[in-house]
């Protein structure tokens, strides 16, 4: 009961951190659009329109969208709309932000996570590969595998990876999240799927890898000269037990709040990984609305993207305080 | 072995290590640094064509062109000795301004304390929360594409890790008996932080400053690609984008792509090496203190 209630006070301090960056990031979003050098009519209406339009009806426009109003104002307009699930209208697609958003959203979820599981998966084995044995052959190499894979930029890996699987040997669709023709069955509805996502996914989960595999294998290696470590192999458990049963464990803890501040990375990852391979996601929509100086969807975007951030790292804050009963809530 | 054994060899390791013998990784670093600082200063002379002159187009590699010729017949091999002045500078003047604003932002956070420490923290995790690249792609697009704002744009989100690094580093420094007899004598807070405090955190920040070279020609090179890149300086990211946008990939001319491919990589793979290799070294000197 006193651990509960420990627990929900934490939850309750770490919750109240989030309205002052909130605060942060809706001004930072605002101004990149205030300091556009835009004009947001011109957007909102168009080039050609604009220019047939009588002055008196620009400034009309001009009142509708309250750009007449002063910088703050405009800013608490806009935060008033936002609270009122109004997240303004993205002018390339003709159509309300958040809806667009909210649209596209699930394919990028689904690539983000399908790419970071794989990835937290062959980190955690490969990060084991090497703390079996500090300093063996295959440690060595894995730890310069990790640098080579550090060093390659993502785009790159996507295009090489595009080049062979898709262009060279065919194995694999190249881009979009389906066919064109969609394929009517269900097997065969999920098999085309499946082959969709498996390169963007791969590369996602190669781009990260060196993240996860670092973090996984020094935290091992601490755990292993830990005292709980020692007393397990004075208990004459053999070493497979030890790594897999004791220090794998405790070393799994803090990774999760590891997965939290990835976040931020992975949607840049996405980002990159979504414009080459033409995944339907919100990382693609991102790129297509900068191209295209969308502000009021990069607007949105940004305000999205860094609520999910903020979410993620709550989450894992939370879920390692649950799991670690040794976090002290203050 | 017995574990006993066996435990006590990994500690005769890490001892190894904790005297802090220039490791390989380092070594091949500076080996493939000093390359490709050779290739950047002496571009023109090692360049055997200008770069931006036009030629037969699509050419392999031959005896003539070392790298083949891209799409307008430009000497593959040229272009990539002068991409890597291009990515060199990105490179070091976008990280000397985040680590600068980084070192800034942690010294007066860490030294001041109280609610400057708020604020500026408070900033540092807005911007750790904010995913960057989306953010340096619009800031990107918005500015006209020229390589100061690309270097601007990059130094203005990269600095969190270093503040934080700092801070912390700053925080232990100025309960250190040194800064205390400093401030005993009379010294003011300017002289402690400049002349104390920041010698001791060099460290530090040259680990951090080396491995933000590395992030800024990573990200150089995507904005490039991505076609965010100042079109008047040919990157290796730049060369990669017009491969790509060109049909240099789905035709197979492997010797436009692979290059500047590499190149990148390898350039900031000796980065990594030597950074990597300065921050283990550090951590290793702190350890015994720690223990």
């Amino acid at each position: 009961m006193e651990l509960d209630s420990g627990l929900a006070r934490y939850i309750i301090r770490r919750a109240l951190q989030i309205p002052p960056l909130l605060f942060g990031i809706t001004i930072l979003a605002f101004l990149i659009f205030y300091l556009s050098p835009v004009n947001p009519v011109v957007a909102y209406l168009g080039m050609t329109t604009v220019q047939k339009m009588p002055a008196e009806d620009i400034a009309k426009v001009e009142e509708q969208l309250g750009l007449d109003k002063p910088a703050y104002e405009r800013y608490l307009l806009w935060l008033e709309h936002i609270a009122q699930g109004d997240w303004g209208f993205s002018y390339i697609l003709k159509r309300p932000v958040l809806d667009v958003i909210l649209e596209r959203f699930p394919a990028t979820l689904l690539l983000t996570f399908t790419g970071y599981g794989l990835s937290m998966v062959l980190g955690v084995v490969m990060g084991l590969a090497s703390a079996k044995r500090e300093g063996s052959p295959l440690d060595r190499f894995l730890h310069h595998l990790n640098y080579i894979l550090y060093s390659t930029p993502t785009f790159l890996a996507a295009l090489l990876a595009m080049l062979v699987f898709a262009v060279w040997l065919g194995w694999l669709p190249s881009s979009r999240m389906i066919s064109v023709n969609e394929p009517v069955t269900f097997w065969a509805y999920n098999l085309d799927r499946i082959r969709h996502i498996i390169l963007p996914a791969s590369v996602l989960a190669v781009s990260h890898l060196a993240v996860f595999y670092t973090y996984i294998r020094s935290s091992l290696l601490e755990a292993m000269r830990e005292d709980y470590i020692v007393t397990a192999r004075a208990k004459g458990l053999d070493e497979r037990t030890i790594l897999y049963r004791h220090a794998l464990r405790n070393s799994l803890l803090p990774f999760v709040t590891q997965i939290g501040l990835a976040i931020p990375l992975l949607i840049g990852g996405s980002v990159i990984v979504e414009s080459i391979f033409a995944w339907p996601g919100i990382g693609k929509l991102t790129y297509d609305a900068a191209l295209r100086a969308d502000y009021m969807l990069l607007m949105g975007m940004t305000l999205f993207t860094s609520l999910l951030v903020i979410i993620g790292n709550l989450m894992a804050d939370v879920a390692y305080a649950i799991l670690d009963p040794r976090v002290k809530y203050n | 072995m017995s574990v006993c054994a066996r435990h006590k060899v990994s500690e005769a390791v890490l001892a190894g290590i904790r005297r802090g013998a220039p490791s390989w990784p380092v070594l091949i670093g500076l080996l493939l640094l000093a390359i490709f600082l050779i290739l950047a200063i002496f571009a023109p002379l090692i360049s055997p064509y200008d770069p931006w002159e036009p030629g037969k187009p699509f050419l392999p590699p031959s005896g003539t062109h070392p790298f083949g010729t891209n799409d307008i017949g430009q000497d593959i091999f040229s272009e990539l000795v002068y991409g890597t002045r291009i990515s060199l500078f990105v490179g070091f003047f976008a990280a000397f301004v985040s680590v600068a604003v980084g070192t800034l932002v942690g010294l007066f956070s860490g030294y001041l304390r109280g609610a400057a420490d708020e604020v500026l923290m408070g900033a540092t995790d807005i911007v750790l929360i904010i995913p960057a690249l989306p953010l340096m792609i619009i800031l990107a697009a918005h500015t006209s594409p020229s390589i100061w704002n690309i270097i601007i744009v990059i130094g203005a989100l990269w600095w969190t890790s270093t503040a934080r690094v700092v801070r912390s580093r700053v925080l232990q420094l100025r309960e250190m008996p040194f800064v205390e007899s400093a401030r005993g004598l009379g010294a003011g807070d300017a002289y402690i932080v400049f002349r104390h405090i920041l010698p001791n955190t060099l460290q530090v920040i040259l680990a951090k400053f080396i491995l933000a070279v590395a992030g800024a020609m990573l990200t150089e090179a995507s904005l490039s690609f991505l076609g965010l890149g100042d079109p008047l300086q040919k990157s290796w990211g730049m060369m990669l984008n017009y491969a790509f946008s060109r049909g240099g990939f789905i035709n197979g001319y492997w010797w436009w792509y692979l290059p500047p491919g590499i190149c990148i990589s390898l350039a900031v793979l000796s980065f990594v090496l030597i950074g990597f290799g300065l921050e283990e070294r550090e951590q290793k000197a702190m350890m015994p203190s720690q223990l």
